[in-house]
């Protein structure tokens, strides 16, 4: 992902990137806006297992989380999206960072398939965006907050591991068409039961 | 070794009930092996368990969440259910139960007899035309009328061990229940501690079910255990899971009795060594009941309709109340009886009783639940419900055994009764009349048009007797089944099947007049109606 980066000095000479004409951080003074952003979201820190950050900017929020988590002795697991790969390295050469837990997919549909991701999002983390790193990459966290997948069926099959369930599966339309295997084949092959199984799970509640 | 697999998609108590077939299957082929299919989250049952194999689970909840999510592609669903059952399709059974019986179960069920073509499956699963099929006649009682019955007469434990052929009698002791000498020997110490001078009973109180349907109404409780204190009956324990809501309802209860509780916090692990250690266990319908039940704990189990008798208790010194009355302050005193006769079975009760009390038995046709002599009976369900069960054994299981009438018959024979036999006899008569016409027009030789219409006509009759409640339904259920897999094309085949299919159901409407008969006698041989003194 190209993206303009400028890097401008703080009074106290702190780092501050400028992306596409926005200052991702404050201009005078990084590390009081970072606790004030951080203020806002302390509830959510003592109650979640985790935290997923929309935003890496240079790290200073970043940093005000982590600091007031050691503090507390809080440890949810931080994970921050940022499909700017240009801005952490500039962030990690210039501030001596280096952060775990950094998610980079700039093409929205392969996080959306990496197991990984999907996995903490099954978790349901708590949300906590960086407004000026979602400002300065509008398009990109619009489509990962509004994504949807494609129920093509020739866009999964490749992702399924068990080869004959793939098979089975690439002789539909789209994947909606598992829920109807039942109706509309006479003969029913194991990997028709097996999915007919699956597709009678996805009709039930989430309590038993 | 035979490799066996249960396929249990149910909550926790559904395994532990399963256990009673495990139990059977155990003893029928000792060098098995027993397994389990399960959703993980029912895995805490297997926590209380042992001598299972192996545990598949199979996380349902992920499974659903990342099929319903639209932000999900449907592959890591797929991925996860696979990987999930990847070593049950790799392995070779030789017995596949489908005990859950449920669409879910059903399917992976006709995957694994496809995986797996000389297994055995007992229960209900799909050839590869589609067709259900049943293994069985009692899986397809437990397929097609326990699941739509509006009260089921007849146990699951009956159908399910018919499974397993053989006599219906469950195996005891059961060899899947945990026991930790351990555990034991601390529960012994901590809960004897409790006992006083004055209070040396500890009767467990199971809190909460899985629906606040079945709990015993808050109000119940706290009345029964401030007159077990007054009375110095015994000293309630209330038992408890880790759960928050649970945690909350005790605080509840306590604030409502105005005294501290004691509450048994304790996880499935555990549980079985602070079962063992009660003198009683009051509970509503709940996996811990299951639990119980398998290690004999003397129970009163507690139902507020009679539709969940179906998987009551089966331990023969326990008790059922059914809350019939919905009066707290009758149900309290009933209970109250109730826990005092368990304790003492020489207690006489001086006062009306209110609810019926059902003591479990068994005799050779099943479960039965009789009332209890003390106790009135109310409802004409008990009377349908031992009806409907001769049917199931003797029409269409063939059990050629004598029936025992059930104590409220003998005891208490009851214009209620004889309005049930009533409907039976005009059911069968109906049923007889269709069964003649159809027959007269297959053998009458004729294909003519009308012929063949009235035949229809005659059929369609007799099937839609498979869609409405009734004693005969199970038969006219059984004559569906067996002309849905017809799948010959050559019709005088299929003249000739009908004609079979048709003198079968013949023979079992005699069986049934012959049922008749047998249940008049009980009728005319019982004492007056004590039904009417009390």
């Amino acid at each position: 992902m190209s993206s303009n980066i400028e890097i401008k000095l703080t009074p106290s000479g702190l780092h501050v990137p400028v992306k596409n004409n926005i200052f991702l951080h404050s201009a005078y003074d990084p590390i009081k806006e970072a606790d004030n952003f951080l203020e806002k979201h302390i509830n959510s820190l003592t109650t979640k297992d985790n935290i997923l950050v929309l935003g890496f900017g240079f790290g200073y929020h970043i940093d005000a989380i982590y600091n007031y988590c050691n503090q507390q002795n809080l440890s949810p697991n931080i994970f921050i999206l940022e499909p700017d790969q240009e801005l952490i390295s500039k962030a990690e050469e210039l501030r001596s960072i280096k952060y775990a837990n950094l998610i980079t997919f700039t093409n929205l549909t392969d996080l959306f398939n990496d197991i990984k991701f999907a996995a903490l999002l099954i978790t349901k983390p708590y949300f906590l965006p960086h407004p000026a790193s979602i400002a300065s990459n509008e398009t990109y966290f619009k489509n990962f907050l509004t994504f949807q997948a494609s129920q093509k069926t020739t866009d999964v099959t490749k992702y399924i591991q068990d080869i004959s369930l793939s098979s089975t599966i690439a002789q539909l339309e789209n994947t909606d068409e598992i829920n109807k295997i039942f109706e509309m084949k006479n003969f029913l092959s194991k990997e028709d039961f097996l999915l007919c199984a699956f597709s009678e799970m996805k009709k039930q509640g989430r309590d038993l | 070794m035979k490799k066996i697999l249960f396929i249990n998609l149910r909550r926790i108590g559904d395994i532990f009930f399963s256990t009673h077939l495990a139990q059977k299957l155990k003893v029928k082929y000792p060098h098995s092996s027993i397994n389990y299919l399960a959703y993980k989250e029912s895995a805490a049952a297997f926590d209380a368990l042992t001598n299972i194999d192996n545990t598949y689970l199979i996380d349902r909840k992920t499974i659903i969440t990342y099929a319903k999510s639209p932000i999900f592609p449907v592959h890591h669903a797929v991925n996860l259910f696979s990987d999930n059952i990847k070593k049950v399709t790799e392995t070779k059974w030789d017995i596949i139960i489908n005990f859950s019986n449920d669409p879910v179960g059903t399917h992976i069920s006709s995957a694994l007899k496809l995986f797996n073509p000389g297994a055995q499956i007992l229960g209900t699963f799909h050839n590869e035309r589609k067709k259900l099929t049943d293994s069985s006649t009692a899986s397809q009682y437990l397929n097609e009328c326990m699941a739509t019955n509006a009260y089921s007469s007849v146990h699951l434990s009956d159908c399910y061990l018919n499974f397993a052929e053989g006599p219906l009698d469950t195996i005891k002791p059961n060899t899947f229940v945990k026991i930790n000498s351990e555990s034991n020997q601390n529960n012994f110490k901590r809960l004897n501690a409790l006992r006083t001078n004055e209070i040396t009973k500890l009767i467990g109180i199971q809190l909460m079910s899985s629906s606040t349907n079945k709990d015993i109404p808050m109000e119940v409780v706290a009345n029964i255990a401030k007159k077990m204190i007054d009375l110095k009956i015994g000293l309630p324990l209330f038992l408890i899971s880790n759960a928050p809501e649970e945690i909350n309802y005790a605080k509840d209860l306590s604030n409502f009795i105005g005294t501290t509780i004691t509450t048994i916090s304790t996880s499935f692990e555990e549980i079985s060594s602070v079962l063992l250690n009660l003198d009683l266990f009051v509970t509503p319908d709940t996996s811990v009941k299951h639990l119980a039940d398998l290690l004999e704990v003397p129970m009163i189990e507690f139902l507020n309709s009679t539709s969940q008798l179906k998987q009551s208790s089966i331990s023969v010194n326990n008790s059922i109340l059914v809350n019939e009355t919905k009066n707290n302050s009758e149900t309290t005193s009933d209970l109250i009886f109730l826990i005092q006769k368990m304790l003492n079975p020489k207690i006489t009760k001086t006062t009306t009783f209110n609810n019926s009390v059902l003591n479990v038995s068994f005799n050779e046709v099943g479960v039965f639940y009789n009332q209890d002599e003390s106790c009135v009976a109310s409802s004409s369900e008990y009377d349908k419900r031992f009806i409907n069960k001769a049917i199931l054994n003797r029409v269409l299981l063939k059990n050629k055994m004598e029936l025992r009438r059930p104590l409220e018959i003998q005891k208490y024979s009851t214009k209620l009764f004889d309005q049930q036999l009533t409907k039976l006899k005009v059911e069968t008569v109906t049923l007889s009349k269709l069964i003649l016409n159809g027959l007269r027009s297959l053998l009458s030789g004729k294909s003519d048009k009308t012929n063949s219409r009235e035949f229809l006509l005659t059929l369609t009759e007799l099937l839609s007797l498979s869609e409405v409640e009734g004693f005969l339904r199970p038969l006219a259920i059984n004559l569906k089944v067996k002309i849905e897999s017809i799948s010959d094309n050559n019709s005088e085949k299929n003249r000739k099947l009908l004609e079979a299919f048709f003198f079968e159901m013949k023979s079992q409407v005699s069986e049934t007049n012959l049922l008749i008969k047998e249940l008049e006698s009980f009728k005319q041989s019982a004492p007056k109606n004590r039904f009417m003194e009390l």
